[in-house]
C-alpha cells in the first residue's frame, strides 16, 4: 500500500535544509485531495527549482503512483503568503 | 547492522540473503562499497553491501556505513531533538554523497511501491544507479518520464550532499539502452526524412540529454544541420537541410 503523504515527504525532507518544518496537509475537495505542502519560507525556492522543475519532477513521481480512490491526488505547494 | 562481503555486489547480496535466511522482498540492501577490479590484482578489492530486514525501521543515522566521517553527522543527528529531523548532510565526500544517494533512493522507490535494488556504477564523470525492481514500469513511465523526474531529484540531491559535483543517472533495466537505439533510428528516419523531402522536421520536445544524443548523431551529416528551439520542458529539435553542401 502507498501512500502519498509518506512518499512526498521522504522526497522533500532530504532536499531541504529545514526537514523540521516540513508541513504536509490533506484536505478533500469536490474533485482532489489536496495535498497542501509547507517548507522554510528559506527552502520553497529549493523545492520548487529552476522554472518550477524541482516541482514538477517531484509532481510527476507522486501522480503516477497508482491508488484505488477515484479521486484525483494534487500537490499545492504553498509559499506562505 | 550486518554486512557482507563479495566478489561482486550481487555475491555480497546473495551471501546476506543466505545468512540471514530472506528473499530479495524481505530486506533492504545498501551498496556500502563496489567491488574493484584492480589491474593484475593490483587494487583489487571486494563488494561491500549491508542487508537487514524492511521491517526494522532503523532511524537514518544509524544506517551510516560505520566508515563514513562520523563526527559531523553524528553532531548533528544527536543535536536534533526533533524525531522527523533528518541529520544535515553537506560537504560530503564522493563515497558518503553516493551513500546517501542510494539510500534516498532506496526510501523513495519503497514509497512508490517498486522497491528497488541499487547498484551503482562509476563511468568517468558519470554515477550511474542501477534500479532493479519487480515493478520496473513504475520507475520509467510513459517515455521514461518518471525515470527523468527521478534523475533530477537524484542530481538535486548530490548537489545538495556533496562537496563535488556529482552527475548523476539512472537506469531501469536496460531501457537507457533501448531508448538509445530508439533515439539514433528516430534521428536516421528524420534525416532520410528531411533529405527526401527538403522540408525541415520538428521533433518532439524531449530533455536536454537526449536531444544531446540525437545531435551527436545528426552532426556526422553534412547535408542536414540541427538546432533547438523552446524552452525546457518543452525545448524542441529542427532538423533541416544544409543549403550550402552541393
Amino acid at each position: 500500500m502507498t501512500d502519498v503523504k509518506e512518499l512526498v515527504l521522504t522526497i522533500v525532507r532530504p532536499l531541504v535544509s529545514h526537514p523540521e518544518n516540513v508541513k504536509l496537509e490533506v484536505e478533500e475537495s469536490h474533485d482532489f485531495f489536496e495535498y497542501n505542502l509547507t517548507v522554510d519560507p528559506e527552502d520553497v525556492g529549493r523545492i520548487i527549482g529552476k522554472q518550477g522543475r524541482v516541482a514538477k519532477a517531484i509532481r510527476t513521481i507522486v501522480y503516477s503512483i497508482r491508488l484505488e480512490e477515484t479521486k484525483k491526488v494534487r500537490l499545492n505547494i504553498l509559499d506562505g503568503k | 547492522m550486518p554486512n557482507f562481503v563479495g566478489e561482486s555486489i550481487e555475491e555480497a547480496i546473495q551471501k546476506g540473503l543466505n545468512a540471514l535466511s530472506a528473499t530479495k522482498e524481505q530486506v533492504k540492501v545498501q551498496v556500502i562499497e563496489e567491488e574493484k577490479k584492480g589491474f593484475l590484482g593490483i587494487g583489487k578489492r571486494a563488494a561491500t553491501v549491508s542487508v537487514e530486514f524492511l521491517e526494522k525501521e532503523v532511524p537514518v543515522k544509524e544506517k551510516q556505513p560505520e566508515k563514513a566521517p562520523e563526527k559531523p553527522i553524528i553532531a548533528a543527528a544527536s543535536s536534533a531533538t526533533n524525531e522527523h529531523s533528518l541529520p544535515e548532510l553537506k560537504e560530503l565526500n564522493e563515497r558518503d554523497a553516493i551513500t546517501q544517494l542510494s539510500l534516498y533512493l532506496t526510501n523513495v522507490t519503497k514509497e512508490m511501491g517498486a522497491p528497488a535494488l541499487i547498484r551503482v556504477e562509476q563511468e568517468a564523470e558519470l554515477l550511474i544507479f542501477h534500479l532493479d525492481s519487480q515493478n520496473s514500469g513504475a520507475l520509467i513511465g510513459k517515455h521514461g518520464r518518471i525515470l527523468n523526474a527521478l534523475q533530477y531529484l537524484a542530481q538535486v540531491f548530490a548537489h545538495r550532499v556533496a562537496q563535488n559535483k556529482l552527475n548523476v543517472v539512472i537506469n531501469v533495466g536496460d531501457y537507457r539502452e533501448k531508448r538509445k537505439a530508439v533515439l539514433q533510428r528516430l534521428a536516421e528516419r528524420t534525416a532520410h526524412q528531411v533529405k527526401t523531402t527538403g522540408q525541415p522536421v520538428f521533433l518532439e520536445p524531449m530533455p536536454a540529454f537526449e536531444r544531446k544524443q540525437i545531435h551527436a548523431v545528426l552532426s556526422k551529416d553534412p547535408y542536414i544541420k540541427t538546432h533547438s528551439e523552446g524552452n525546457d520542458p518543452y525545448r524542441y529539435l529542427i532538423v533541416e537541410p544544409e543549403e550550402n553542401v552541393l
